[in-house]
C-alpha cells in the first residue's frame, strides 16, 4: 500500500489548492474525489445537459437530477445514487411533505417526518426551517456553478463578539495573515478582476484593507452594468435612507473571480449570463483551474469515484488511514460498489464541504473508545454543528416606463450595495450586502418563461397579466420587450447567528446507493436574522422610492403544486417563510406613508405597510459545521485549521468559519486553504 | 429535393403571431434549419388540428381586400368575438411558446396513429433542442441572448443594445412625407 505524504478528501477547490501547493513543493499527494473523473471536454456536455433541462436550476447541467421533477435527463430518488447531494430541485413546492409539522422543541432524536420528501430530497430535513443551499460531488466541486463573487471580509467581521457583543470571534491572527499574505494569494489563484482604489474609497471606512499599500488586484474590473448605472443614478449621493441614518448608500463594482482579460489560457468574459449555473467558456474560474495545476506538478495523484467512508484513528489519537469506497454504474445506470481500499499518509486533510466533511467524521465514530465516540476529532460535540447560510432575501421591481435598464445582458452580477455591512446597529441585528441582479426576474419569477406563457396564454403567474390579455405579433412583442427590459432585481445576503442546535447528523435509518447514511438537517433562523430581513424590506422600499420603480416583491405563505395541465393539485404551507414579529410592526408603522404605498411594497392599501412575514432562499453558502477556534473546548479545528483531537488531521473548507459574515465565503475560504498549507508544509518539515 | 409543402404556411403563420419577421425564423442560409425541426415536432403532436391552422391561415392571407395581420390572428387564436375551434387556437399558441422559448408545450391529450400518447403540459414543457433553447425569441425580444449562450465580446452590457427592430426584422414602415412643409414657428 503506497504512503503519501497528504491524503486530501475532496477536489472541489480548498482540496486542490492544497494538492497544488505542495505538490508544487514536492510532497506526494493522494486526492480522494467521491465523484466522476472531470476531463475539460466534459463542458459541452454538461452545457448541452443544461440547454436541454426544461428547469434551469443550478444543479441543471450536473446530472443526476433528483426527484420528481420532469424532464431531462430523468430524475432518480437520492437513495439510489453513489453520491447524491442538496439540489435546488428537492426543495420545489411538489416535494414539500403536506404531513409535515414543525417542532415545537428540538426535534427528538430518530425521527423521520421531514419537510421534503425523501424520495427527492437527498438531505432529511427536520426543520424547524428548511436549510436550502445545495453544493455539487464532482472534480471541481461547487465552483462548476459559483456565481464568482470575490469580496474579501471586512475587520469587524473577525470580531463580532469583542466588538458587539453577539456570536463568536475568529481565532487571533488570522485576519492579520488573511490582509497580509492570503487574499492577495487566493486572489491570484483564482484571478480575481477589480480595482482596488473604488473599493478602498468605498469600503476602505467600514474595514475592508489591503496590503501593502501597491497592492493591485490581478485584473481590472469587470465594468458595471445599465442596471447597476440606473440604481447608482437613482441613489444619487447616498442618501440618508430612514433607519440607515449616519450609514452611506451607493453602489459598488463587485470583484469577481472572472476573467477581464484573457488569463491563465482562459478568455475574457463574453457575458453569458449563465455564470450559475456554468460558464460556457470558463472565464469564470472553477476548481478544476487550480486541479490541473496540482494533477501537473507530476506529484499529486487523484482517484476519482472514491467515497470517502471512515476515518481510522491509531491508539495515539493519529489518523492512521482513511477508508474509500470506490464505485461505478452499470449499463442499466445502475449503481455498483467496484472495490475499496485505504489511503494513508503522513497528514490528512478533509475538503468535502460543510455536509460531507462532518458525515464523514460522524460515520468514523466507534463507541467502544471514548475518543471516538462521538464521531472523529468531534471531543467538542460540534462536529455538525453551528450549520450556517446566507438566508437571501429576494425583492424584485420593474424600473418606471420609459426607463429601460435592458437586464438579462453581462455577468450575472457586477455591482452590489456594500456599504452597510458593518456598523453598530450589528449588536442589535443582522448586517446584509445587497447583490444587484443583471438577470432581469429569472431568479426571481422564472423569467422570461413565467410572462412569456402569460401572454401567449392570458395566465398571470408574473404578475404583469392582471386582466389576462392574451397577445400575439406586435402587441405581443412590444408587451414582451417592455416588460424584460424593465425588470431588475436585489438580493440581500443577510447574516446568521451560529448555533449549536442547526447542524447536520446522520439518518439511522435512510441511505444513499453506497449504503451510506444520509445526512439528518435541523435548522433555523434566530430573531437576530430575521430582523434583518424587516430591515431589509424597509431599505428596498427606499431604493424603489428612490427609483420611481413598482415593486413586485412577494413572500407567499402557502405555494401551489400544479399538474402539467395547471389545475391546482393541492396547495402546501411555504416552509421557508417565516411570520413578522410583533415587536416589530412599529418598525413600519411608523415608516412614512411614501414607504407604504402599493408601489414600493407589493401590498395591498389595506396592509398599511405591514408585511404578513418574508420568504427566503439559499445563497448556496453553507458554512461553520467543523468550526475553527482558538479553545478546543468549543471548536472543532485550531487557529491553524488542525483537528483539536487529532495533530495529523486538518481541514478546509467554509465549514471552518466560525461566522459567516455579509459576504460570499468561496474567497476566504481559498485565503484560508493556502494558510493551512503552509502549516501543513511546516508540520511535514518537522515530521 | 421537394420542401414540404406545409413549410411555407408554417413559416407564414409562426412570423404572424409570434410578430418577427419570416427573413429572421427562417432565413435564406439556414444550416440549423428551426422552422423544418418545429413543423415535424408540432404536426407529430397535434394531427388535424395542425392542418386546419395552416389552412385557415393560407385562406384568411388569400383574402381581398387583404386582411391586417391583427385581424387574421384574431381569427386564428379565436379573440375579439371569432368563433375558432379551441384546440386549433390552442396549436397556434403552442406553435408561439415552441419559438419563443424553444419548448414544446402539449396543447391536448393526442395519440398518434402508431400509438404514442402525449399528454397535455401546459407547465413544465420539453426542451426541443439546444439549438431552439438558444434560438429563443424570448432572448431576442429582450434585446438580448439567450443565457449560456452570448455571441458578444467583453463590455457589451456596459452599452445599449441594438434596437428592437434589429431583432425582430420587422422596422416600423417609414412615415409618409407631409404634404407641404409646416409653417416656420413665429418668433417669440
Amino acid at each position: 500500500m503506497d504512503s503519501y505524504d497528504v491524503v486530501i478528501v475532496g477536489a472541489g477547490i480548498a482540496g486542490p489548492i492544497i494538492a497544488k501547493q505542495l505538490g508544487t513543493a514536492g510532497k506526494r499527494v493522494l486526492l480522494l474525489e467521491s465523484g466522476p473523473a472531470q476531463p475539460p471536454t466534459e463542458r459541452q456536455a454538461y452545457l448541452d445537459t443544461f440547454y436541454k433541462n426544461s428547469v434551469k436550476t443550478p444543479e441543471s447541467p450536473y446530472p443526476p437530477m433528483n426527484g420528481a421533477v420532469t424532464g431531462q435527463p430523468p430524475p432518480s430518488a437520492p437513495s439510489e445514487q453513489a453520491v447524491p447531494r442538496a439540489t435546488v430541485a428537492d426543495t420545489f413546492s411538489v416535494n414539500v411533505n403536506p404531513a409535515y409539522t414543525p417542532p415545537t422543541g428540538p426535534p427528538p432524536p430518530g425521527d423521520d417526518s421531514y419537510i421534503y420528501t425523501p424520495d427527492a430530497s437527498y438531505l432529511l430535513q427536520r426543520g424547524p426551517l428548511p436549510f436550502l443551499s445545495t453544493y455539487e460531488r464532482l472534480a471541481g466541486g461547487t465552483t462548476w456553478h459559483w456565481l464568482g463573487t470575490s469580496l474579501r471580509f471586512l475587520e469587524h467581521d473577525f470580531t463580532m463578539e469583542s466588538t458587539y457583543g453577539v456570536m463568536r470571534d475568529w481565532p487571533v491572527g488570522v485576519y492579520d495573515d488573511l490582509v497580509a499574505t492570503y487574499y492577495n494569494q487566493a486572489e491570484s489563484e483564482i484571478g480575481v478582476s477589480a480595482d482596488k482604489a473604488t473599493q478602498e474609497s468605498e469600503l476602505g471606512d467600514i474595514g475592508l484593507e489591503y496590503e501593502p499599500a501597491d497592492y493591485q488586484y490581478p485584473m481590472q474590473g469587470i465594468p458595471t452594468s445599465l442596471v447597476d448605472d440606473a440604481i447608482a443614478q437613482g441613489l444619487g449621493d447616498g442618501t440618508q435612507f430612514i433607519d440607515f441614518e449616519g450609514l452611506a448608500v451607493e453602489v459598488t463594482p463587485t470583484p469577481a473571480g472572472r476573467n477581464s482579460q484573457p488569463r491563465g489560457q482562459r478568455r475574457a468574459c463574453a457575458g453569458n449570463t449563465n455564470c450559475i449555473p456554468i460558464c460556457p467558456i470558463q472565464a469564470k474560474y472553477d476548481g478544476t483551474v487550480t486541479l490541473s495545476d496540482a494533477l501537473q506538478t507530476g506529484n499529486v495523484t487523484m482517484i476519482t469515484q472514491a467515497v470517502a467512508s471512515k476515518v481510522n484513528v491509531d491508539g495515539d489519537g493519529n489518523v492512521s488511514g482513511i477508508d474509500y469506497v470506490q464505485w461505478d454504474t452499470d449499463a442499466n445506470g445502475n449503481v455498483q460498489r467496484t472495490g475499496s481500499g485505504t489511503a494513508a499518509g503522513t497528514v490528512y486533510v478533509l475538503a468535502a464541504h460543510a455536509i460531507e466533511t462532518p458525515k464523514l467524521l460522524l460515520m468514523s465514530a466507534d463507541e467502544t473508545r471514548p475518543l471516538l465516540a462521538n464521531g472523529v476529532g468531534n471531543s467538542s460535540g460540534l462536529v455538525g454543528a453551528n450549520l450556517m447560510d446566507h438566508p437571501l432575501y429576494l425583492s424584485w421591481a420593474l424600473m418606471p416606463e420609459g426607463k429601460n435598464v435592458w437586464g438579462f445582458r453581462g455577468p450575472l452580477t457586477t455591482a452590489g450595495i456594500e456599504t452597510l455591512r458593518d456598523g453598530t446597529f450589528r449588536s442589535e441585528r443582522a448586517a446584509w450586502r445587497v447583490e444587484i441582479g443583471n438577470e432581469g426576474w429569472n431568479f426571481s419569477s422564472g423569467d422570461p418563461w413565467t410572462t412569456t406563457l402569460d401572454f401567449i396564454s392570458g395566465s398571470n403567474g408574473g404578475q404583469l397579466n392582471p386582466t389576462g390579455e392574451i397577445l400575439f405579433g406586435n402587441s405581443l412583442v412590444a408587451q414582451l420587450n417592455d416588460a424584460f427590459t424593465r425588470q431588475w432585481r436585489m438580493g440581500f445576503l443577510v447574516e446568521q447567528t451560529p448555533d449549536t442546535t442547526s447542524r447536520i447528523s446522520l439518518s439511522k435509518t435512510l441511505t444513499d446507493g453506497l449504503g451510506l447514511p444520509r445526512p439528518v438537517i435541523d435548522y433555523n433562523l434566530s430573531e437576530y436574522t430575521r430582523l434583518g430581513f424587516a430591515y431589509a424590506e424597509i431599505f428596498a422600499r427606499q431604493v424603489y422610492l428612490a427609483l420611481g420603480a413598482r415593486c413586485y416583491t412577494q413572500n407567499p405563505q402557502q405555494q401551489a403544486v400544479f399538474d402539467p395541465t395547471g389545475k391546482v393539485v393541492r396547495e402546501v404551507n411555504n416552509p421557508a417563510w417565516f411570520p413578522m414579529e410583533k415587536e416589530w410592526v412599529s418598525l413600519f408603522e411608523n415608516l412614512p406613508p411614501e414607504l407604504k404605498t402599493p408601489e414600493v411594497t407589493n401590498l395591498p392599501a389595506s396592509a398599511n405597510g405591514i408585511p404578513e412575514g418574508f420568504q427566503y432562499f439559499g445563497a448556496g453558502h453553507l458554512v461553520g459545521t467543523y468550526v475553527m477556534g482558538d479553545d478546543p473546548n468549543t471548536a472543532v479545528l485550531d487557529g491553524d485549521q488542525r483537528s483539536w483531537d487529532h495533530k495529523n488531521l486538518f481541514m478546509v473548507g467554509s465549514g471552518v468559519f466560525p461566522t459567516i459574515t455579509t459576504a460570499n465565503p468561496t474567497l476566504t475560504l481559498a485565503a484560508l486553504a493556502f494558510r493551512a498549507a503552509d502549516a501543513i508544509q511546516k508540520q511535514l518539515a518537522t515530521a | 429535393m421537394t420542401t414540404d409543402p406545409q413549410r411555407a404556411p408554417f413559416v407564414g403563420v409562426s412570423a404572424l403571431l409570434t410578430g418577427f419577421n419570416a427573413n429572421v425564423i427562417a432565413p435564406g442560409i439556414d444550416p440549423v434549419d428551426l422552422p423544418s425541426q418545429f413543423l415535424s415536432l408540432a404536426r407529430a403532436r397535434t394531427g388535424k388540428p395542425f392542418t386546419t391552422l395552416l389552412d385557415q391561415f393560407q385562406t384568411l392571407s388569400a383574402q381581398t381586400p387583404p386582411l391586417t395581420p391583427q385581424q387574421i390572428g384574431e381569427q386564428l387564436l379565436g379573440l375579439n368575438g371569432h368563433e375558432q375551434d379551441p384546440q386549433v387556437a390552442a396549436v397556434a399558441q403552442a406553435i408561439m411558446k415552441l419559438w419563443y422559448l424553444g419548448s414544446w408545450y402539449q396543447p391536448y391529450d393526442f395519440t398518434t396513429p402508431d400509438g404514442q400518447t402525449f399528454t397535455e403540459d401546459l407547465i413544465f414543457g420539453v426542451v426541443a433542442s439546444s439549438q431552439a433553447y438558444i434560438a429563443g425569441l424570448s432572448w431576442q425580444v429582450m434585446q438580448s441572448h439567450a443565457m449560456g449562450n452570448s455571441t458578444w465580446t467583453f463590455g457589451y452590457w456596459a452599452k445599449q443594445p441594438p434596437a428592437l427592430d434589429e431583432f425582430t426584422g420587422n422596422f416600423p414602415p417609414a412615415p409618409p412625407a407631409p404634404a407641404s412643409p409646416a409653417p416656420a414657428p413665429s418668433a417669440a
